[in-house]
């Protein structure tokens, strides 16, 4: 197509130079005059308001008709020429700009300012100069529409069928195409057999498996996210019964940690986030009850939900669980938890982009402002998905919140023609996508219709739903997908290299829909175990591994990286569900990664650095890149030396306080790397280990700073300051009960809240000394979000006086740049007391500061990133040589990667 | 096969328009290393870019676009009826700035901006911008990302992702803005449907401390001693890891890249202390957090860095809905003096042939006054509204024609009437001054190709020098 495009354009340029005679000097000025002409006053008018719905650029031709070219507008549309040089009346172009004909007015959206139309009216009169090249795009010409193509020209939209006898007679002829024994019992799946002879054809040797330790790494980050210790390994390899490898799948598919790792694939598709995005001043942002949904999926795998029901529930539990009492409310996150627009239309786009993409691998949210340009969806499709969705709306009185139920009483959708609300064309009758259903007309009868796509969507049939879902599990387990485009299934993605690979599973899975035994015959396959190393002939010949002759070397995900350094120092708490936790505290949090709170507006850098899914957008698959900010964390970050630290302390704990560096060298590799080091390792580590480490870094720990408490606030002055006692859920508060029992109720502090207690008396105090003596900068945002209560009075003293006293209610207050001078020693107080009513007293403050001493020394200090609990030492402890030691095992190549 | 862009081999040759199997693989690997994931449509006028961005929305009428017609009728009702805008407007208000000429050129500019005016030679004003909507969320994605309201890469993530690194010791696309951020966040620099590191790194540069500064730059456990050993032997332990595993790519990127991490440490250190700088240097900055992000920019794009965005200041500084006199005063007075300094300096290392600087805010401001109303303005009626009809850019440096004025707004100075730039158009011209079709620097995701300027935009061939 590119070809043909340039080829034309190139065969235009010629025609021009052959058409135009040499022109005199004065016939060329007159030339060049008339394309000033069109450049200045004709191309930008025709670029801004034509070419959306005329040009080979956007795609479009409405009504026949394109404006990108001078032979196209020549040519005209189906009415006729639009352009007649030197003839205005005939030129249906300005007939329609002027706006005279009712039946042909453009722009449609408004008439052009009087300049413009006089300018192209000057333009036509005088001969229509355009030295634009004529584009010429056959898809835009050919007869063929997306709409009018077989369905059934288009692999993805048969539905799949098992691997046959027919399969069999239709497959590449292979010479010696008899498998000998030997290799034939490795088949036990069909699919393994398919593509050997795939192989054996294509002349690339399949690899053989890989060993024992190899395998149970892959399935252990595969199937639960986590690695094997060395003891599970060994067992593993000295486990002779026949069965054993089947017996230790069947073990990680019934371990909770297994849904926990599928459940986070799941919210990769659903765009899982604990937040709305973005609102202004004051507005909460959190999604109430959005870990509901996580905790639903866990669940839903964890039972080995029949994926029908799965859809089912997630679409339309306010029908299969209308009183709540079942727990799948919480299910209709999938449609929920997404980005909150500020307009509803684009929330509504959002809803149908997951359902589309997510569930079918189509992409509907084309189809917004003109029919589909590749698949068979028209823009009357959108528009009945939006009327089930815009009919589907939250419920006051339901046990979560993250459902949707119809609408009382149902509106009609009317199309809007190119996306524009307004500009309203025909009712959209809500159904499902015309093209994909038999009875085409058919529409939707219960309520919204939510329920009757639901059975569309999951009926054993589509073609399109167990396909799209066996690909996704495929990618998981191998370590890339089949279809490369995971979540676009249309006309343009080619099928699979080895077609049967992706149909036999999938056909099988439209008929019994146990995501476990998709997923247990998958991991059982001689496929799966191929080990990964590769030879020159096969990258040679198959370098994509497109027909499977060896396994994928894969690289640990954010999740499984950080589960995994987690689960070897020893410091993983395997809790299951709850709500979402901040895992940027100073601390590390010692909590699973998909417990992570996501604040979808603001991704914290490292959720980025590491190639997480986007919380705003369905994500398809993640991206892998390799940056060396990745690098920077893990050799800097204090969770990192945190973790080392555990790991030596769980060493220590198991083995006693009197390991020679040897076996310290031992005990470290089986614990991080599940393995005994070689020779070489050894010798290496022993070198390392063998020299004292260096005193760390002179620095202090900002966190030592701080101080949190309670104070007593009376005409400017702070008095009875006194450390809060305990620090629990990231929060310090009076006692260990929330809240006190005492007078002092709700008064805490966490890293961006507080809340103060119900009098002046029982203020709230962030407390920081300064070092050093100079003059202390001040900066930051304080707020409320209630708009009821009287809201808090914010408070800054600073060396003893007041700097700063304001009210805050339902605000967010930027502060800037305060000063005053402070000796060593003094407190900086960032007070927060209540107004007279006691209720509706949750306030935040972010504080960045610095001082800069009279000697130009500077010391700065952050409210947030300093933030901790109470356990800081005294002086940031360097890491031991050995636990330096932990920390690189941590940092390797082998423990980022599964062979 | 994943490669390092974060695409898939066969996405990657589809993108790159390419067969597959039409390429070795160490050839790919090679061209993978290649720093341009791109290729360029043109000769590229520059190759780095500081956006200089007024948040808020400063007023076109007492900076860059003097209009003589508000003196006379200051106070009176306009001529022609008052646009739309997000709150309603009374007569006009006359800028309250003295204005001169600057340059061979003669650009008239006002005080406020008196030392930027020294470069007016230097300058391209567009005075023609418009934009869709009168409101700064919108708005502030429009220019950002070249979509109001969808998720979308940004005009910085775009660049990145064509260009690629020019240093890897340094992230290509840094954003600073002074206190917190600027309204809309993060979103601002956001990189859609890109992958994670088209994303802008952000610094609070109302930090020097260079810890509070990078995420991770420095160790408070290991000594840089002892982190070369654990390097060394992390080199030791993966080396005969990736040699038995057929030198597999990504075990080797990754190797690399905590060399680059190291060195990373120390370069970008160096990048963001301003205390390297000559006491000339620095007072010829000025002081405030904008003059030292503005230090910190140049000297990042020295080294080698794509895309700065330098913000006013958290939320929206320039936003003077009432007292515009004082305000517009206090904020001009934090940049002027940096960005003439920036543009002095940029000169003297002839960086400024290869760095397109940018400077303007999502919109600009009305010529009539904003009507009192409590909440709004303080009940004041000393302010201007909000005004996307129109507004003004300027640009300097790589291949902008300096001294030049581009487009007119109407004799109020309310709407853009002559050659209209629409903020589509500023991104199509901006990608053409770095050697970038707008049409076809692409990004296929969920089914389709997508661009920084949608379905719009056109050069504007004046800007060009």
């Amino acid at each position: 197509m590119r070809t043909a495009a340039i080829a034309a354009l190139f065969l235009a340029a010629i025609a021009l130079s052959l058409v135009l005679p040499p022109a005199t000097a004065d016939a060329a000025e007159r030339e060049a005059d008339r394309i000033a002409f069109f450049e200045n006053h004709v191309r930008p008018v025709l670029v801004e308001h034509c070419y959306e719905c005329h040009s080979t650029e956007a795609g479009e031709a409405e009504g026949g008709l394109r404006l990108d070219g001078p032979a196209a507008m020549r040519a005209g549309g189906d009415r006729g020429a639009a352009v007649v040089p030197g003839d205005i009346d005939a030129s249906l172009l300005i007939r329609a700009i002027e706006y005279d004909d009712p039946d042909m007015e453009m722009p449609p959206w408004g008439r052009l300012p009087q300049s413009d139309i006089d300018h192209l009216r000057q333009w036509v009169d005088s001969g229509a100069a355009d030295p634009r090249p004529d584009q010429y795009d056959p898809s835009l010409d050919s007869s063929e529409s997306p709409l009018d193509r077989e369905l059934s020209s288009h692999w993805a939209f048969i539905p799949p069928r098992r691997i046959s006898s027919d399969t069999w007679s239709n497959l590449p002829d292979v010479p010696d195409s008899q498998p000998n024994k030997s290799e034939s019992s490795l088949h036990q799946d069909p699919i393994d057999a398919v593509a050997a002879r795939f192989a054996r054809r294509a002349g690339v040797a399949t690899n053989g498996s890989v060993d024992r330790a190899t395998l149970l790494r892959r399935l252990s980050i595969d199937l639960i996210g986590l690695p094997p210790t060395a003891e599970e390994v060994q067992a593993f390899i000295n486990d002779r019964r026949p069965d054993a490898v089947h017996r230790q799948i069947d073990r990680f598919l019934a371990d909770p940690r297994y849904a926990e790792r599928f459940g986070r694939h799941w919210m990769d598709l659903a765009r899982y986030a604990d937040t709305k995005g973005y609102a202004t001043a004051g507005k909460e942002r959190a999604i109430a009850g959005s870990h509901g949904y996580r905790d639903w999926l866990v669940n839903a795998f964890a039972t080995d939900m029949p994926y029908p029901e799965m859809i089912r529930h997630q679409l339309a539990a306010d029908q299969t669980d209308p009183k709540g009492t079942l727990g799948h409310q919480d299910a209709m996150g999938f449609l929920t938890i997404g980005r909150h627009f500020l307009r509803h239309d684009d929330t509504i786009d959002d809803r149908i982009d997951v359902i589309g993409r997510g569930l079918l691998g189509l992409t509907i949210s084309c189809a917004r402002c003109h029919d589909h340009k590749f698949d068979p969806i028209e823009t009357m499709d959108y528009y009945s998905l939006y009327g089930v969705l815009d009919n589907s709306v939250p419920s006051d009185s339901s046990a979560s919140d993250l459902l949707l139920v119809d609408r009382p009483k149902l509106r009609n959708q009317r199309v809007m023609i190119r996306g524009q609300r307004g500009n309203w064309g025909p009712v959209a009758p809500r159904r499902y996508l015309v093209r994909f259903q038999e009875r085409p007309e058919e529409e939707f009868v219960t309520g919204s219709g939510r329920l009757d796509l639901v059975e569309r969507i999951s009926d054993p049939d589509n073609p399109l739903t167990y396909r799209v879902m066996t690909n996704r599990i495929w990618g998981h387990l191998m370590g890339d997908h089949l279809v490369d485009s995971p979540s676009d299934f249309g006309f343009r993605t080619p099928p699979p290299e080895i077609p049967m690979l992706l149909d036999d599973p999938a056909a099988d899975f439209a008929t019994h829909g146990s995501i476990k035994r998709l997923i247990r015959r998958l991991v059982r396959t001689r496929i799966y175990r191929q080990d990964s190393s590769t030879s020159e002939s096969s990258q040679q010949i198959d370098p994509d591994n497109q027909l499977w002759a060896r396994g994928h070397r894969r690289r640990l995900d954010f999740e499984s990286l950080r589960d995994s350094m987690l689960s070897v120092s020893g410091h993983l708490n395997e809790i299951i569900g709850g709500p979402s936790v901040d895992i940027m505290t100073a601390d590390v949090t010692p909590r699973r990664t998909l417990m992570a709170r996501i604040d979808r507006q603001n991704l914290p850098g490292l959720f980025r650095t590491f190639d997480f899914a986007s919380p705003d957008m369905h994500c398809p698959q993640r991206y892998q890149t390799t940056v060396p900010q990745q690098s920077l964390y893990l050799m800097n970050h204090p969770h990192l030396h945190q973790l080392a630290r555990a790991t030596v302390a769980t060493i220590r704990r198991q083995s006693g306080n009197t390991l020679s560096h040897e076996q310290k060298v031992i005990a470290t590799f089986k614990r991080v790397l599940a393995r005994s080091p070689s020779q070489g390792e050894i010798k290496a580590s022993l070198e390392f280990l063998s020299l004292p480490a260096d005193p760390p870094p002179l620095r202090h720990d900002p966190r030592q700073l701080w101080q949190y408490g309670t104070g007593k606030l009376v005409d400017n002055k702070l008095s009875n300051f006194k450390p809060f006692a305990h620090f629990k859920n990231d929060r310090y508060q009076v006692e260990s009960t929330f809240p006190s029992r005492g007078p002092f109720k709700y008064a805490s502090l966490g890293k961006r809240n507080g809340h103060p207690g119900p009098t002046s008396n029982h203020s709230v105090v962030r407390r920081w000394f300064s070092p050093i003596a100079g003059r202390v900068t001040i900066s930051g945002i304080v707020g409320h979000q209630k708009q009821m209560g009287d809201g808090v009075i914010a408070v800054i003293h600073a060396g003893g006086k007041q700097i700063f006293r304001e009210k805050q209610k339902s605000n967010r207050r930027p502060i800037r740049n305060l000063t005053a001078r402070v000796k060593a020693g003094d407190a900086v107080d960032f007070i927060v007391a209540p107004g007279k009513t006691t209720n509706h007293d949750s306030f935040f403050w972010e504080i960045n500061l610095g001082v800069t001493g009279d000697d130009g020394q500077r010391v700065e200090a952050s409210s947030q990133s300093d933030f901790g609990g109470p356990n800081v030492n005294a002086a940031p402890e360097g890491l031991t040589r050995w636990e330096q030691f932990a920390q690189v095992l941590l940092l390797s190549d082998e423990f980022a990667f599964v062979d | 096969m994943r490669f390092q862009s974060g695409l898939n081999r066969r996405q990657w040759l589809r993108q790159a328009g390419l067969g597959i199997g039409s390429l070795a693989m160490v050839d790919l690997m090679q061209r993978e290393a290649m720093a341009r994931n791109v290729a360029p449509h043109f000769a590229p006028r520059a190759k780095r870019v500081i956006h200089l961005f007024m948040n808020g929305g400063p007023s076109q009428v007492d900076t860059f676009d003097r209009k003589l017609a508000l003196n006379n009728l200051d106070g009176k009702s306009a001529p022609i009826p008052n646009l739309k805008t997000e709150r309603p407007t009374g007569n006009v208000l006359k800028s309250p700035y003295k204005f001169q000429a600057y340059g061979q050129c003669g650009l008239e500019v006002s005080e406020l901006f008196s030392k930027t005016a020294e470069h007016a030679d230097e300058l391209c004003v567009i005075r023609s911008m418009h934009a869709d909507v009168p409101n700064h969320e919108p708005s502030l994605l429009l220019m950002n990302c070249g979509e109001a309201r969808l998720i979308r890469p940004s005009l910085g993530s775009w660049i990145t992702y064509g260009l690629g690194s020019e240093n890897e010791n340094l992230p290509s696309f840094v954003v600073m803005c002074p206190g917190g951020y600027p309204i809309k966040e993060s979103q601002n620099w956001q990189n859609g449907f890109l992958p994670g590191k088209y994303q802008a790194t952000y610094v609070d540069s109302s930090h020097s401390q260079i810890d509070r500064l990078i995420e991770n730059i420095r160790n408070s456990a290991v000594s840089r001693g002892d982190q070369r050993r654990q390097l060394d032997l992390l080199n030791a332990l993966n080396q005969p890891h990736a040699i038995s595993r057929d030198h597999d790519p990504r075990l080797e990127a990754r190797i690399d890249s905590f060399e680059l991490a190291y060195r990373m440490q120390s370069e970008a250190s160096e990048a963001f202390d301003t205390s390297q700088e000559s006491a000339k240097t620095i007072e010829m900055y000025g002081s405030g957090d904008f003059a030292r992000q503005t230090l910190i920019a140049r000297r990042l794009v020295e080294r080698g860095v794509r895309f700065v965005q330098l913000y006013t200041g958290a939320g929206q500084p320039w936003d003077t809905h009432d007292d515009l006199e004082p305000r517009h005063r206090d904020v001009a007075a934090r940049v002027d003096q940096p960005i003439a300094a920036l543009l002095t300096d940029l000169k003297r290392t002839g960086l400024l042939d290869e760095t397109l600087v940018i400077w303007g805010g999502e919109f600009g401001r009305t010529p009539v006054v904003e009507m009192p109303k409590k909440g709004s303005n303080q009940g004041k009626m000393n302010g201007r509204d909000h005004n996307h009809y129109g507004f003004t850019v300027w640009m300097a440096g790589g291949g902008v024609a300096g001294g030049t004025v581009v487009g007119a707004t109407d004799e109020l100075g309310f709407k853009a009437v002559e050659n209209r730039v629409h903020v589509h158009d500023l991104h199509a011209t901006i990608l053409r001054l770095l050697g970038y079709d707008h049409e076809r620097l692409t990004y296929n995701y969920a089914g389709r190709d997508f661009r920084l300027t949608d379905v719009h935009g056109r050069v504007v061939e004046n800007v060009l020098a």
